[in-house]
């Protein structure tokens, strides 16, 4: 026997890691009865569904047509954990540098996520879309977003 | 689910398109002291939401009266968690306060384990400002005609009369009602008033507490039928023919829903009686009564240390309540 | 009967066709397609912004500002949706299926006026049920009980998992996902928080939006970004921006008036039924087409059917609060507030104390949608353009949209982290083949599947048969068990098949 369906194994293991987490979050909640049911009823219920079909997806995962598998490469990582890292990066600095600073700062980093981007069509777009954003944001639809945050000294 | 701030005063350019309509702030001779710039008001719960309207109503007044903007900012999250907590570490300067209710203040405490906020140690209140009363309504298809048919009816058929709750006014009058009568009736839990009251209409549930305001069309138009009111004691004004509760078969079901304005712990005795000088004067001038009352909420001052006995006597009372139906926090 | 409707609507026209009325309806569907097309931010937060400033108008002009606004914001979703993938409101889900892939062949221009078509043809059907049957529906609506509910989010589980292409496990597994995460947050029942990780943010439960964002947004950015750009954003096709042409016409006209149907009967069910008529749309299309396997891959009917059921529910989702003053969503809600504001109180005699309110935003809603046709058709041509954009300057934007549309959700950096963790995990599952817009619609599903299960059977004291013994909710179950069977036969079928070739 042998896996001829990787990417099925995987998705029941993350299925089945999903179902055990939502187990341990709602085993302490009531389960109740079927006529007053618990807190805990419905969503114990789910993950045991959800145990099944992950379970059913591993042991598809040994049957059926091979299927390639196309690995992670080091630069697709790197596109992805910039993409990601420019939005954390808005969120923290939204509130004390503001708007302006914050999409600028998501713009920088979310371009690493390209190869071969210029350093100054990076800035270029940046500031274009720093400057879109007040204006369409703020100013157009009234947000309560500040353009430029207290940590600028304002 | 969403969030804004929203200044009388139009600050974007959309809002010098449709401001011409707009009032903005009176002009009022500057004092010198507090306060010297825009005063928010947090409210904890979506704008439509009778605090929501009830503040919008009260800021047009307290505005001229303080001599300053009034910023309305919703917050709405965590029954009012949310908003509380953000008070509760604001700057005790005045310039942020909180629209809070007998849900942040006085109920969240009982149901919520990590609250983020302590309503007694956190907050100085300010005043009490309205109060929303109740019906006790039933669907226009139910057999009873009147409060003691209802209740000869639930001791005849134990188990079967179903009640809607909405909110925690609700729920509290709802089991008040039930436990002092010795009724036994089935409790259905609904997210809002407005989704108890659309089953309540249809006839799903036969009995509920709603508001006045929102259910006297529905007596009108004879879908619904009121039996008594539940007030804090007299005759609602938007109810005038009904005898409330507590006059007839319960009198300790003397209870409203309210809110009232809070500042943080900290601030100093000269804003607060500043500001509850003013709230006292916005509230009793005739002009906010009636606006108030179109919106279905009873104008009632309480000063700061009568309101902080009555959020008192009403934590006990609710923790009573929620004890005996087995609500614990979460 | 008929002659009243012509009198009621003259009543109504004659009040709507006044300079500031028409100013205030263009207004509100100009604002409304800008929020629409601008990922996060929706008609909810935008009318809550206006909502004051509408209280110096006249309670007709503001109501239909705020209407406009509605569906305006319904339809600019939509164009997001199809021209970069971003669902800007959980109804132009669908609508991204298939939309998304036609602009990738080159069709967004085809694309984009299906979709404004469908718009116009159902909302003007809409507006007419509204006039002519609203207070006969909204009755219908009423007699909905917690079982009828129930079975009907059912039926549109099944429904869900006619949006995936690929192995039903996999989609069903989606949808249970979704319907778990869908129930973080305090039970309404016992009060009692689940899943928060003791996190106050949680209480409210997970932003539906913000996850949307994620998965669609970052993903499809991602996924553009490692399966290099070239084949991805260089349109193959020169990009046509006409109207369809008359065999296109006939291959959507089906699909529009069914979607039209299915929208106008959903939406006036309260609690959900706009939100589920553009799925079912969407599924019975592609269970009744020919070529099945041609949804997913750009058939023009999955962006018509959807997009007509869509804007039809939106409007019909009205018809509760005018009727009945029963506010059936957050936006019915807001509009409720602005009435009682003006001194309105909404309720069952709303119709007959104000006809003119009532008649002007059913005029109005004819009116809005027909700004927004002529508004959006001369718009096509730009949009099409902003495609030929080339990749590198287009995602930044998204990606900025994005977090300020997510941002503004709440106005806290929390929904942010929202949407970066469903943003990872959606493009880690979409390795895996399990494509995500099944697990949007159980996370939309989930905690009313729950709160409807429960209370139906609170009220029948524990006895399931209540779901087989109310006519509504017995004929919907039935539908679900046919619609999954006639879903798993052709699938066991293939498995079988696939094992007896080995």
């Amino acid at each position: 026997m042998m896996l001829r369906r990787p990417k099925d194994s995987l998705t029941g293991l993350v299925f089945l890691l999903i179902a055990t987490g939502t187990w341990l979050l709602c085993r302490e909640l009531s389960y109740g009865t079927a006529r007053n049911m618990g807190p805990g009823y419905f969503p114990i219920l789910l993950s045991w569904l959800l145990t099944f079909l992950g379970g059913v997806l591993i042991v598809r995962s040994f049957f059926g047509s091979i299927e390639p598998v196309d690995p992670m490469s080091w630069r697709a990582l790197r596109s992805i954990v910039a993409v990601l890292a420019s939005c954390v990066l808005f969120g923290l600095l939204v509130r004390p540098a503001g708007l302006a600073v914050a999409v600028m700062a998501t713009v920088l980093t979310g371009v690493l996520g390209m190869q071969g981007y210029g350093l100054r069509s990076a800035l270029l777009t940046a500031i274009v879309l720093a400057v879109g954003c007040c204006l369409t944001f703020v100013a157009l639809l009234g947000l309560p977003i500040p353009v430029v945050g207290p940590l600028l000294g304002m | 689910m969403f969030n804004f701030i929203q200044t009388s005063r139009c600050s974007s350019l959309l809002g010098a398109l449709l401001g011409a309509a707009l009032v903005g702030a009176t002009a009022a001779p500057a004092l010198a002291e507090f306060p010297e710039r825009p005063v928010t008001i947090v409210v904890p719960f979506s704008p439509g939401s009778g605090t929501d309207t009830g503040t919008r109503v009260l800021s047009t007044v307290l505005e001229p009266l303080l001599g300053q903007p009034i910023v309305v900012d919703n917050r709405p999250g965590g029954s009012g968690a949310l908003a509380a907590s953000l008070v509760a570490q604001a700057p005790a300067d005045g310039y942020m306060l909180l629209m809070g209710t007998n849900s942040t203040q006085s109920a969240n405490p009982l149901l919520i384990k990590n609250l983020g906020y302590d309503p007694k140690e956190d907050f100085r209140p300010i005043g009490m400002i309205a109060t929303f009363e109740m019906l006790l309504a039933v669907n226009a298809g139910f057999p009873a005609q009147t409060a003691e048919e209802l209740v000869a009816y639930a001791r005849e058929n134990p188990g079967k009369v179903t009640y809607a709750t909405g909110n925690v006014t609700g729920l509290v009058a709802g089991s008040l009602f039930a436990s002092r009568l010795g009724l036994d009736m089935l409790r259905v839990p609904y997210k809002s008033n407005a989704e108890a009251l659309t089953d309540l209409v249809g006839g799903q549930v036969d009995v509920m507490f709603p508001d006045i305001a929102a259910s006297m069309p529905y007596v009108t138009a004879g879908s619904l039928r009121a039996l008594s009111s539940v007030t804090l004691g007299e005759v609602s004004p938007l109810a005038p023919d009904l005898v409330p509760l507590s006059q007839t078969l319960v009198p300790e079901l003397k209870l409203v829903g309210w809110i009232g304005l809070f500042a943080p712990a900290d601030t100093s005795d000269a804003v607060i009686a500043r500001l509850a000088s003013a709230l006292e004067q916005a509230v009793n001038a005739g002009e906010f009564r009636s606006k108030l009352l179109a919106v279905g909420a009873n104008a009632n001052f309480l000063p700061p240390e009568a309101l902080a006995e009555h959020i008192a006597a009403e934590r006990e009372r609710f923790a009573t309540i929620f004890e005996s139906v087995g609500m614990e926090p979460q | 009967m008929i002659l009243d409707l012509f009198d009621n609507l003259q009543i109504g026209f004659a009040h709507v066709v006044t300079p500031i009325n028409l100013l205030y309806c263009f207004i509100g569907v100009f604002l409304g397609t800008l929020i629409g097309v601008l990922p996060g931010l929706g008609p909810a937060a935008t009318i809550a912004i206006l909502l004051p400033m509408t209280f110096t108008l006249d309670p007709t002009t503001s109501l239909i500002m705020l209407a406009g606004i509605y569906y305006g914001a319904q339809y600019g979703g939509s164009t997001t949706a199809i021209l970069v993938n971003l669902p800007g409101e959980s109804s132009s889900v669908v609508t991204a299926l298939d939309g998304y892939q036609m602009a990738r062949q080159g069709r967004a221009g085809l694309a984009l006026a299906t979709a404004a078509l469908a718009s116009f043809f159902a909302g003007t059907v809409a507006a007419l049920v509204i006039a002519l049957a609203g207070p006969l529906m909204a009755a219908v609506a009423l007699s909905f009980g917690a079982a009828d509910y129930f079975a009907l989010m059912v039926l549109g589980l099944t429904a869900s998992v006619a949006l995936a292409q690929g192995s039903l496990v996999k989609a069903l597994g989606m949808v249970t996902f979704g319907l778990i995460v869908g129930l973080v947050g305090v039970d309404v029942t016992s009060g009692s928080s689940r899943m928060t990780f003791g996190l106050p943010d949680l209480l409210d439960g997970i932003s539906i939006v913000a996850v949307a964002m994620g998965l669609f947004g970052l993903g499809e950015i991602m996924l553009n970004l490692t399966d290099g750009e070239e084949a991805r954003s260089r349109q193959k096709e020169p990009v046509r921006i006409t109207l369809p042409n008359r065999q296109e016409m006939k291959q959507i006209s089906g699909p529009v008036v069914r979607g039209t149907v299915i929208g106008s009967v959903l939406g006036i069910l309260p609690g959900g039924g706009a939100l589920l008529s553009s799925f079912t749309a969407y599924a019975v299309e592609k269970k009744i087409s020919k070529e099945p396997s041609r949804f997913g891959r750009g058939a023009i009917e999955g962006v018509a059917a959807p997009e007509a059921a869509n804007n039809a529910g939106a409007q019909t989702s009205l018809i509760p609060l005018l009727t009945l003053g029963l506010p059936s969503n957050v936006i019915a809600a807001l509009m409720a507030g602005a009435l009682i504001i003006q001194g309105i109180q909404p309720g069952p005699q709303i119709i007959s104390s104000q006809p003119a309110l009532f008649w002007g935003l059913v005029a109005s809603m004819w009116i809005g949608n027909l700004m927004l046709v002529l508004l959006n058709l001369p718009m096509i041509g730009l949009w099409v353009r902003l495609l030929r954009m080339p990749y590198k300057f287009l995602f930044p934007a998204i990606l900025v949209f994005c977090s300020v549309g997510v941002f503004s959700l709440q106005f806290s950096s929390f929904s942010i982290w929202v949407m970066v963790v469903f943003g990872a995990l959606g493009y880690l599952l979409r390795r895996l083949d399990c494509e995500p817009a099944p697990f949007l619609l159980g996370m939309i599903l989930g905690p009313m599947m729950e709160e409807y299960f429960r209370r139906a059977m609170l009220l029948s004291r524990g006895d399931p048969m209540v779901f087989l013994e109310r006519p509504i909710s017995a004929t919907l179950l039935v539908l679900a068990a046919l619609a999954m069977i006639s879903i798993s036969i052709p699938a066991l079928r293939a498995r079988r098949d696939a094992a007896l070739k080995e």
